[in-house]
């Protein structure tokens, strides 16, 4: 560490004003680099203390998704609700899409209430409050490698037979992982101001969800072809879908301007929250 | 050394009163900075009103300096503001060095983890990276001084020992400055002694501590120069003890009752005013060993009361409680009490070796529950040194108990 009694710290209104856009960038990777042993550290204490007075633990990764699946599986067999056309066991489909999604919904919504989960410590510590919002993205990340053993089973149970580039699967959670970031550091904020927007954000999660084709093949004609056209979600699970059931991205154009998307929706993120991140302990 | 390392320069702080407007302010606030706007801060809005306003003051190195002032007159806020976690609305304030967090009850830890963790991440919270936590860690965990529940959930820790672990790992961390607020209230008198020790060790460095604490003993023993808070601006600047006898001058005088550490009751019995008399009669500042000394409480009931109770309380500098002596204990009935009074206490030969004793006073209801109005830390008694004294013998320790020497030779 630099020798700290040469630093001056100023507080004055409207700082990040007077020091331009420039220097944001150069602050925010300074915040980030400086506070990865901060980041691990709060990482660590929110998975450990996840499951910290359950009796199953861990076990609630698994449950979710099963039974998320099974409830689809009994609407299809009843014949109340059509799957289209999928190749592979239904089952194997469902988790491997539900695995993506939860990266995004857990993490976008752990995000948005993180800051709130540490009001205390926010009132009392001045602390880099980015790395709080982006260490609430790693639950959902465990839980996505928890669930691929969950699929691995799956595959062997139903006998099918993965392509070769499926090990290239972690790799396609990056890109949900950027937007997630992205988009959790915007409602984090608003959050920590207006508490609505959790309660809309949980509300949207769950329709968007159905929205997007994750329990259902796209469908080829109606509304829902319109929408997933423009539904970034859809491109970035697809891809990584395809790549372990075909080996083959269906539509690559799609998923590379999603990663677009993406990844500016993350440097959006991070800039609105540098430059406003001086109002969150008053008003949280 | 005499160089600045807290410059406070105009500084203001606004809050918004109604919950709604807050938040839409505060919306609009991040609308503005978004967009490059300035906040125009300096100008109050609807429901708007300002918590502090126009606050300057400087504190050199190896300074402890006080905040006093009743209870919201803008303290945490000010000492929030130091840290960075509020910005100010107008004016500036420059920090030089590392500041450590707000050193309050209750310093943020996990509910469900264990000490231990805690510590990690308390440590990362301020700063500290791998190395050097793990080779603080046992100083830190002696100092808390919480032995097996190291590996408790910290939800199942007493409130003192949540105050230790969080003001061990706070001062472990060596912030160049460090902010106090009001934790002595919470931990034992051992613990006490042992932050006081670590304070005085800290300022000794060279390091600063900003103080506040309702304790005004504790202040004038260990800050050298304090402000006055009050209704948001500094009414009082300078000297410690200037600043806190103005103080207690302000809450004796002051007509409203507060309800804080330093004065608090129903306000039914108010005490007016407290003086020290010799065996004239005569007001006195200092006293000596041996000398007669009279405590003449006058107070005011606002409304007839049924037996109440005096009660004065006679504290070294360390807080020890020396004596207590109530009208009760004494079998002294008082009937009814009703508009103005005089109540005395007096001593015909004063125990007390030199030093500084500070006294609590206060009158309750006759089931000795409810408070009508006692005075915390408003007086103090000084027993100046003296050399011989006739009618007491020489002694060391705080008083002196009559007894008698005798030898038997076999």
């Amino acid at each position: 560490m630099a020798d700290s009694k040469t630093v001056i710290t100023t507080y004055e209104p409207d700082n990040s004003l007077k020091n331009g856009y420039l220097l944001t960038f150069k602050q925010i990777y300074q915040e980030l680099t400086e506070n990865k042993w901060l980041m691990y550290q709060l990482f660590k204490r929110d998975l450990s203390a996840m499951y910290k007075q359950s009796l199953i633990g861990f076990l609630w990764i698994f449950i979710m998704p099963i039974i998320n699946v099974a409830v689809f599986i009994v609407l299809g067999r009843s014949g109340i609700f059509n799957f289209g056309d999928i190749t592979v066991p239904y089952p194997i489909y469902a988790i491997l899409g539900l695995a993506f999604w939860q990266i995004f919904a857990n993490g976008v919504l752990a995000c948005s209430g993180s800051l709130m989960a540490v009001g205390d410590m926010v009132k009392r510590i001045n602390f880099s409050k980015k790395s709080v919002v982006i260490a609430a993205v790693g639950r959902g990340i465990i839980s996505f490698l928890i669930q691929i053993v969950l699929l691995a089973v799956l595959f062997v149970v139903f006998g099918a037979v993965p392509s070769k580039y499926a090990i290239l699967l972690p790799l396609f959670a990056i890109p949900i992982i950027f937007l997630t970031i992205g988009l959790g550091l915007i409602l984090a904020l608003l959050n920590s101001i207006v508490r609505d927007t959790g309660n809309l954000l949980s509300v949207s999660l769950n329709f968007l969800m159905y929205l997007t084709p994750i329990l259902y093949a796209k469908p080829r004609i109606g509304i829902l072809v319109n929408l997933t056209q423009y539904n970034p979600m859809y491109y970035l699970i697809a891809a990584g879908r395809d790549v372990v059931l075909t080996g083959e991205i269906s539509e690559p154009v799609g998923f590379v301007y999603s990663c677009l998307f993406s990844i500016s929706i993350f440097f959006v993120g991070l800039v609105f929250f540098h430059l406003t991140e001086t109002r969150i302990a008053e008003r949280i | 050394m005499s160089d600045v390392v807290i410059k406070v320069e105009h500084v203001s702080k606004k809050y918004c009163k109604a919950l709604q407007k807050s938040m839409i302010y505060g919306m609009a606030d991040i609308g503005r900075n978004l967009c490059g706007l300035k906040s125009n801060s300096e100008r109050l809005r609807a429901d708007e009103f300002w918590a502090l306003k126009d606050i300057s003051f400087e504190v050199k190195r190896g300074e402890a300096f006080a905040l006093v002032g009743a209870n919201g007159a803008g303290k945490t806020t000010l000492l929030k503001m130091l840290n960075g976690i509020f910005w100010p609305d107008e004016g500036k304030i420059s920090i030089t060095g590392r500041i450590g967090p707000l050193i309050a009850v209750g310093a943020g830890f996990h509910p469900l983890l264990s000490g231990r963790e805690n510590i990690y991440i308390n440590a990362a919270i301020l700063g500290i990276g791998k190395k050097e936590i793990e080779k603080k860690f046992d100083e830190i965990v002696a100092f808390a001084d919480i032995g097996d529940f190291l590996d408790t959930p910290v939800k199942n820790y007493s409130s003192g020992m949540y105050v230790r672990l969080g003001f061990a790992v706070a001062v472990h961390c060596e912030p160049d400055i460090l902010l106090i607020d009001e934790i002595l209230s919470v931990g034992d008198m051992a613990f006490q002694s042992k932050c006081m020790d670590k304070m005085h060790q800290f300022i000794s460095g060279g390091k600063t501590i900003i103080y506040i604490s309702h304790n005004l003993n504790s202040v004038t023993s260990m800050c050298q120069r304090a402000v006055l808070l009050s209704d948001s601006r500094v009414v009082e600047h300078g000297d410690a003890r200037s600043v806190v006898d103005a103080y207690r001058k302000k809450v004796i005088e002051g007509a409203r009752i507060l309800s804080d550490g330093i004065r608090h009751g129903s306000g039914d019995v108010e005490i007016k005013k407290v003086e020290f008399l010799d065996r004239n009669g005569n007001a006195k500042k200092t006293f000596q060993r041996g000398e007669f000394l009279q405590i003449k409480i006058s107070y005011q009931a606002h409304k007839e009361v049924f037996e109440p109770e005096f009660i004065i309380k006679f504290f070294s500098d360390k807080r020890v409680l020396i004596t207590e002596p109530t009208t009760r204990h004494h079998a002294i009935k008082l009937d009814r009490v009703k508009g103005k009074g005089v109540m005395t206490y007096t001593i015909e030969s004063l125990p007390f070796n030199a030093g500084r004793y500070p006294l609590a006073i206060s009158i309750l209801d006759l089931t000795g529950v409810m408070t009508y109005d006692a005075h915390e830390h408003l007086h103090e008694l000084v027993v100046e040194k003296t050399l011989v004294n006739p009618i007491i013998p020489i002694c060391g320790g705080l008083v002196y108990v009559p007894g008698k020497w005798e030898l038997n030779q076999g």
